[in-house]
């Protein structure tokens, strides 16, 4: 009996790999067929990881207008003062009247010999609703500021999915 | 039966069961390892405020959470997990987030702001030289995160991303807020979960720096992006274009197409068949294609469509044609039997339509009154109405017009069943490209008509489905284009 006691550790270990295995894969399966279109109940988040950072709105002001404070002793990147706060804060208040102020991106080291830029609030994209006569909402979406602005201003938000495609003939 | 010989078989079974199972479990780890990308989401939100807001909220849409920054966290990480689904990468995609009051109205407001926080070039395993790329698919190319840490998340991440704190409130589009279930049953709400989705594409990498508008490109070097739009009228592509020439390309209707294999591979089983074409001898339009908008009103245009001659309208003492009221002899008779054209203005489309058709039109073509192009489509509703129309830009009708005064023009006007729409004879995707340049939106979203609506259009149509890849979607497609499709 001995001699076969290995073979059954080995059989046992099978069972418990496959009993794994098949719970593990079953698991996998079910989370990869985790409908797009309708999600379960507890819906699987485990590749977003959330951070909540210390401290945000100092953080925030710190880097309105994207600066860096680098202290001339240690070289050191170090936090702005409270005057240098206050400044970089009305700095954006004037930003934001005078928005044709665009401030173009800023070079930024990086690694491997690439170049880097940080790119400013001109080249992000905007989301825009408007709110039509007949009550109905309408959504677009604009790069800048700028033009984010004027979409907000004129009201410019028009919808299309109702008409377009809809009247003819497909296959 | 031998029993022996029965659990023989039933373990040879088993065994190969187990086989099957491990080789499955493999594959989906192995799937696992490729597909998903990490994201980290750094809240950027004060205690008491955006994603740490606590005011209580009921359950929805499969968002357990039960305050309202919870639930805004647990959407934002929900459409960040949809996309990691769709990504492979060793780095981690940085995004800092915050919900924060953003500029807003009584009936309209921004619902959010993202876009790529970084980027770079000249990196190793890069395809495309001196051409830049957003950070998160940089970092995927080169292996490794590119930027030399701060050590400050707003300036380090990947991705932006705000979105309005306000929406919903007295003042800011009061009673329609955001919806932050899952399920996408938003009903007059706005869906958090696409407009995430959308403005997450963005970051990714659907977007150019260049600018469309004077034809610059960002810091003297071309987006990746820049390298896929070809222009089918110069027919080169945007790096082989002067600022000049990337200015002219911007306004090119119809004409600017994403030349990329995986979209263009993939857009058969995305868009669906059956485009309305005009055709004219003499041709009208030189060559090109003439676009039309599609009516609400009347009967389809159909694959058979119609055949005849073209009749212009004229009731008025310019010449122009508005057949706001019944027709007289001579207009009746300039029509009868054959395609009107009728221009746009002082009465609804669908009296134009009904009194053209009371004269015995076959169908009719409602020119623009202003430049510009696409047409838009022809609104209105009238179950009385029994032909079909359709809409010409101004310059079309100026040139029909122009034929039509010197002699005569035959044209078919019928659906194009071979077509996809949104897409070009050859299958390439429409870019959107306005004229006039609509600042914001031109160039860096698909084209209106692309159909069934997709998630990059620039209006965010209410009947997406939180898909952003094929065979509902594009978006995956074209950021696998750019450099997202290489394996890890």
């Amino acid at each position: 009996m001995k001699s076969q006691q290995p073979h059954l550790y080995f059989r046992r270990a099978l069972r418990f790999a496959c009993l794994v295995t098949v719970t593990t894969g079953f698991f996998n399966t079910a989370l990869a067929s985790d409908s797009e279109v309708a999600p379960a109940a507890q819906v699987d988040l485990s590749a977003v990881t959330v951070i909540n950072v210390a401290n945000p709105q100092k953080m925030r002001d710190y880097a309105v207008g994207q600066r860096v404070y680098i202290d001339p002793d240690t070289k050191e990147i170090r936090e702005a003062t409270l005057e240098e706060m206050h400044e970089v804060a009305k700095e954006n208040i004037r930003n934001r009247e005078s928005l044709k102020a665009r401030p173009a991106a800023t070079l930024i080291p990086a690694k491997s010999g690439a170049r880097g830029a940080r790119m400013s609030a001109a080249y992000r994209s905007y989301s825009v609703v408007t709110r039509n006569n007949d009550g109905t909402l309408s959504e677009v979406c604009v790069t800048g500021q700028e033009a984010a602005n004027k979409s907000l201003a004129a009201g410019t938000a028009k919808s299309n999915h109702e008409e377009k495609g809809a009247t003819h003939e497909r296959e | 039966m031998n029993a022996n010989n029965f659990h023989g078989k039933t373990a040879a079974f088993l065994f190969v069961l187990c086989a099957m199972a491990m080789a499955t479990s493999f594959a989906n780890a192995y799937d696992n390892k490729q597909e998903n990308a990490q994201i980290i989401v750094y809240n950027f939100n004060d205690p008491g405020i955006g994603f740490n807001d606590p005011t209580p909220a009921t359950p929805v849409g499969g968002n357990t959470g039960t305050t309202v920054g919870q639930q805004r966290l647990n959407a934002f990480s929900y459409a960040a997990k949809l996309w990691s689904k769709q990504l492979n990468s060793k780095v981690p995609i940085t995004i800092v987030a915050a919900f924060d009051p953003l500029p807003c109205s009584a009936d309209s407001a921004v619902l959010g702001a993202a876009g790529a926080n970084n980027a770079f070039a000249d990196f190793p395993k890069a395809e495309k030289p001196a051409t830049w790329y957003n950070a998160a698919l940089a970092n995927k190319i080169a292996k490794q995160t590119l930027i030399e840490p701060t050590g400050y998340p707003y300036y380090d991440a990947d991705i932006f991303a705000e979105f309005n704190a306000d929406l919903g409130k007295p003042n800011c589009l009061e009673g329609s807020g955001f919806y932050l279930g899952f399920d996408n049953n938003h009903g007059t709400l706005i869906d958090l979960v696409t407009v995430l989705l959308h403005e997450f594409a963005h970051g990714l990498g659907f977007q150019t720096f260049t600018d469309g508008y004077t034809g610059e490109q960002f810091l003297g070097m071309p987006h990746i992006w820049d390298h896929f739009l070809y222009d089918n009228a110069q027919k080169r592509t945007w790096v082989q274009m002067t600022n000049a020439e990337r200015q002219v390309s911007s306004l090119n209707t119809q004409g600017l197409v994403w030349d990329g294999e995986k979209v263009t591979n993939a857009a058969p089983r995305v868009l669906a068949r059956g485009v309305p074409e005009l055709h004219t001898v003499p041709d009208i339009a030189n060559g090109a294609e003439i676009l039309l908008g599609t009516a609400s009103f009347g009967p389809a245009i159909t694959s058979t469509g119609i055949r005849a001659k073209v009749g212009q309208v004229s009731d008025q003492v310019n010449g122009t044609g508005l057949a706001c009221n019944p027709l007289n002899a001579a207009n009746a008779a300039a029509i009868f039997g054959k395609i009107a054209l009728i221009d746009r203005g002082a009465c609804a489309f669908t009296v134009k339509v009904r009194n053209a058709q009371n004269v015995g039109a076959l169908a009719v073509l409602v020119a623009d009154n202003i430049p510009g192009s696409p047409p838009n489509n022809l609104g209105g509703l009238d179950p009385s109405i029994t032909i079909p129309a359709a809409r010409i830009t101004n310059a079309d009708g100026l040139s029909l017009k122009a034929v039509l005064s010197t002699g005569e023009v035959a044209a078919t006007l019928a659906v194009n069943l071979a077509r996809l729409n949104g897409a070009d004879k050859r299958g390439r995707v429409f870019l959107y490209a306005p004229n006039p340049f609509a600042d914001g939106s031109s160039i860096s979203h698909y084209d209106v008509s692309a159909f069934p609506n997709q998630l990059m259009e620039f209006s965010i149509n209410s009947d997406l489905q939180h898909q952003v890849s094929p065979p509902s979607d594009l978006t995956k497609s074209l950021l696998d284009d750019t450099g997202w499709a290489g394996d890890e």
